[in-house]
């Protein structure tokens, strides 16, 4: 074992390696900031570069820029309100109210520092407990995956601020948006009223894209002759953002492990780790009112979560050859390209390619950390900017990140109305995340819903059976009667 | 949006002007239930014609999601009724209701316009022509500066989204011509 830990590292300390290393992370970072790109693309897109390398070259450049680009969305979610992918939607509740009253930097500071330590709880979570989580993993069949999907939304619905009837409209209006298209299973095209467009369904990075940085150009109309920060200045430091993540270590430590469970659960992706996480995050908070104005353990919340997704979604694909999400999906292929077959057989007849990938990806926790770190300055100062100068800039980078999906000026207008929707329910005081919620993870839940009812011949009952599914239905019905039973906790004076 | 995120997202917006706001949202918020209404509405009636294996869980979903929303409605119609607006505050609104539909309407035009010269002179120069005419409208007057900014940009999103990327962004017919 090792001789096997250290040939994997001295491998790693090439001066080459080094460079592709630093090559992965700034494009993964870059990457993760354009909306629509995010890190399943980012990889798509490396794999035939990587391919030409040899093969630890290609897997190291491969797990940098996955690492950096989950990371990465959090940048444009913080400064301009625009995630970058659906992962980091949670990250603008609190990120940007933050940039906005001067503290772009310490939001950097606590993004960068909780998606490292949420990244490296996941690694270690998949070193340590890689083959029984796989088979916990495998309990998880499509009525628990079904409910696993009703309980983020709930969570959502009901933790957001304001109405919480207003957040399961948003969340049943998400759904039925999401059923447009062909049907999963059987194959029939549903409620696509003779439009061809709408035959695969809308994607949802053109929601993330329309809801958040579309609505956010509306939003901004009303004072262009200010920038983001409004009246206030940049203030804070790279110190208070680490020091406050730091001073929120539980709900760092609960996040990233909520976020590894979710992400080895196949099919579940990342959007509900961080939901899950800042609902729980705001639940057991002593200040639950900041959430959503600027808290920081929200911000801690949302963003180690869905960096621990990624050792958590490894969990089944290393051990099973099973993706725990798409990101992991298309890093599967990168393994097979190289011949590489994941499997228990793998951790057994090749150990130095596992310790290579283990290594590299604490590495790269490391890296993003540093390289995000020491570029938030520069990022910060995009709050400085006078918001007549960011419209355009905005608009021109989302028009061209949802052309980028299909090479299709039909998703750039798709972007516009559905920016226009996001904008009414600003004016409505319609929560949006329980809508994107709904829609990244309707199809997910249609098909398990579909796969459910299959198994048990059209019988309702089988989302009522099984501990997990009960402990599920115990949690939403202990989230539902909370706010019933017991009263307000008292506002935070700090 | 409570009264501290309201302050936070519009800073320099009046106080007082917060509760005529919330008379606004009402409206915003019946335009859209009635939008969720036809939506689902739709939904519940072209399912007629599909398997009910295809369409159980979107007939589920649209029926709960119309109950919630009829409820949501009935709430707002109840609350518009008792509340009293102030003639001042109303007045105070309109004025920044045109200035601001005035913006929205033109930052609209201006977006489908980007498109027209994405297909017409390509999307680099395109881009160009657009941040300049957006800068232009939101009353941007150093426009030596807005050109510099509008090629940078658009030159690094395509290098960024062409060259690097590899995405194939419109050539446009015109300089086809050429």
């Amino acid at each position: 074992m090792n001789s096997d830990l250290i040939s994997a590292f001295i491998n790693l300390i090439q001066p080459n390696l080094l460079l592709w290393m630093l090559v992965g992370t700034f494009v993964g970072i870059i990457a993760g900031i354009l909306p629509g790109i995010g890190a399943s693309l980012t990889m798509a897109l490396l794999i035939p570069i990587s391919f030409s390398m040899p093969k630890e070259q290609g897997l190291v450049t491969l797990i940098f820029a996955w690492s950096a680009a989950v990371y990465g969305g959090s940048i444009s979610s913080i400064l301009i309100n625009t995630p970058g992918t659906g992962a980091n939607v949670m990250t603008c509740l609190d990120g940007f109210p933050m940039a906005r009253v001067g503290k772009a930097k310490v939001a950097l500071a606590i993004s960068a520092t909780s998606s490292m330590i949420g990244g490296l709880i996941g690694v270690f979570f998949l070193i340590l407990f890689a083959p029984p989580l796989a088979k916990f993993a495998m309990k998880f069949g499509p009525s628990e995956n079904f409910m696993l999907t009703i309980f983020s939304l709930v969570i959502i619905s009901f933790t957001l601020k304001g109405s919480t009837l207003k957040g399961l409209i948003s969340a049943g209006f998400g759904f039925i948006l999401s059923f447009i298209g062909y049907d999963i299973l059987t194959g029939e095209m549903r409620y696509t009223f003779g439009i061809s467009y709408l035959a695969d369904g809308i994607p949802f990075l053109l929601f993330v894209i329309g809801l958040f940085a579309i609505a956010q150009i509306f939003e901004f109309l009303f004072n262009i002759n200010e920038s983001i920060l409004g009246i206030n200045k940049i203030s804070g430091s790279y110190a208070e953002g680490i020091k406050l993540t730091f001073q929120n270590w539980k709900t760092l430590i609960k996040s990233s492990v909520i976020g590894t469970v979710i992400g080895f659960a196949p099919g579940i992706g990342t959007s509900t780790a961080s939901v899950v996480a800042y609902g729980e995050a705001e639940r057991s908070s002593k200040c639950p009112e900041q959430f959503g104005n600027g808290a920081p353990d929200g911000l801690v919340a949302a963003e180690a979560s869905n960096n621990a997704v990624q050792g958590g979604a490894l969990i089944p694909t290393l051990t099973l050859g099973i993706p725990g999400n798409s990101d992991s999906a298309v890093f599967l292929t990168g393994l097979m390209m190289y011949g590489i077959t994941p499997g228990r057989g793998l951790f057994q007849s090749n150990p130095s390619l596992v310790y290579l990938l283990f290594i590299s990806l604490i590495l790269s926790q490391v890296a993003f950390w540093a390289l995000g770190l020491s570029l938030s300055g520069i990022f910060s100062r995009i709050t400085m900017i006078p918001l007549k100068f960011l419209i355009p800039f905005i608009w021109i980078l989302s028009a061209t990140g949802a052309y980028a999906l299909h090479n299709n000026l039909i998703d750039v207008c798709v972007i516009i109305l559905i920016g226009i929707l996001g904008y009414l329910m600003h004016k409505a005081n319609f929560p949006i995340i329980p809508l994107l919620m709904a829609i990244i993870l309707g199809p997910t839940a249609e098909k398990n819903f579909m796969r459910a009812m299959m198994i048990s011949d059209g019988l309702f009952g089988i989302f009522f059976k099984g501990y997990i599914n009960i402990a599920i239905i115990v949690l939403i019905l202990v989230i539902i009667s909370l706010p019933l039973l017991f009263k307000k906790k008292p506002e935070c004076k700090d | 949006m409570t009264r501290g995120a309201y302050l936070i997202m519009c800073p320099s917006f009046p106080l007082e002007d917060l509760d005529v706001m919330k008379k606004q949202d009402n409206k915003a918020a019946i335009l859209l239930e009635i939008l969720i209404i036809i939506f689902a509405v739709t939904i519940l009636v072209s399912s007629s014609g599909h398997t009910l294996r295809a369409v159980r869980l979107p007939i589920i979903i649209s029926a709960i999601t119309l109950i919630l929303v009829i409820a949501d409605l009935v709430q707002i119609i109840h609350k518009n009724k008792n509340a009293e607006p102030k003639e001042i505050q109303e007045l105070k609104t309109e004025a920044i209701d045109n200035q601001l539909t005035k913006r929205l309407i033109g930052m609209f035009v201006f977006m489908f316009l980007t498109l027209a010269f994405w297909r017409i002179i390509g999307y680099l120069f395109g881009s160009i022509v657009a941040i300049i005419g957006i800068g232009l409208f939101l009353g941007i007057k150093k426009r030596i500066l807005l050109i510099i900014i509008s090629v940078v940009v658009s030159l690094l999103l395509y290098i960024i989204f062409s060259v690097l990327l590899g995405v194939p962004l419109p050539w446009g017919f015109l300089p086809m011509l050429f």
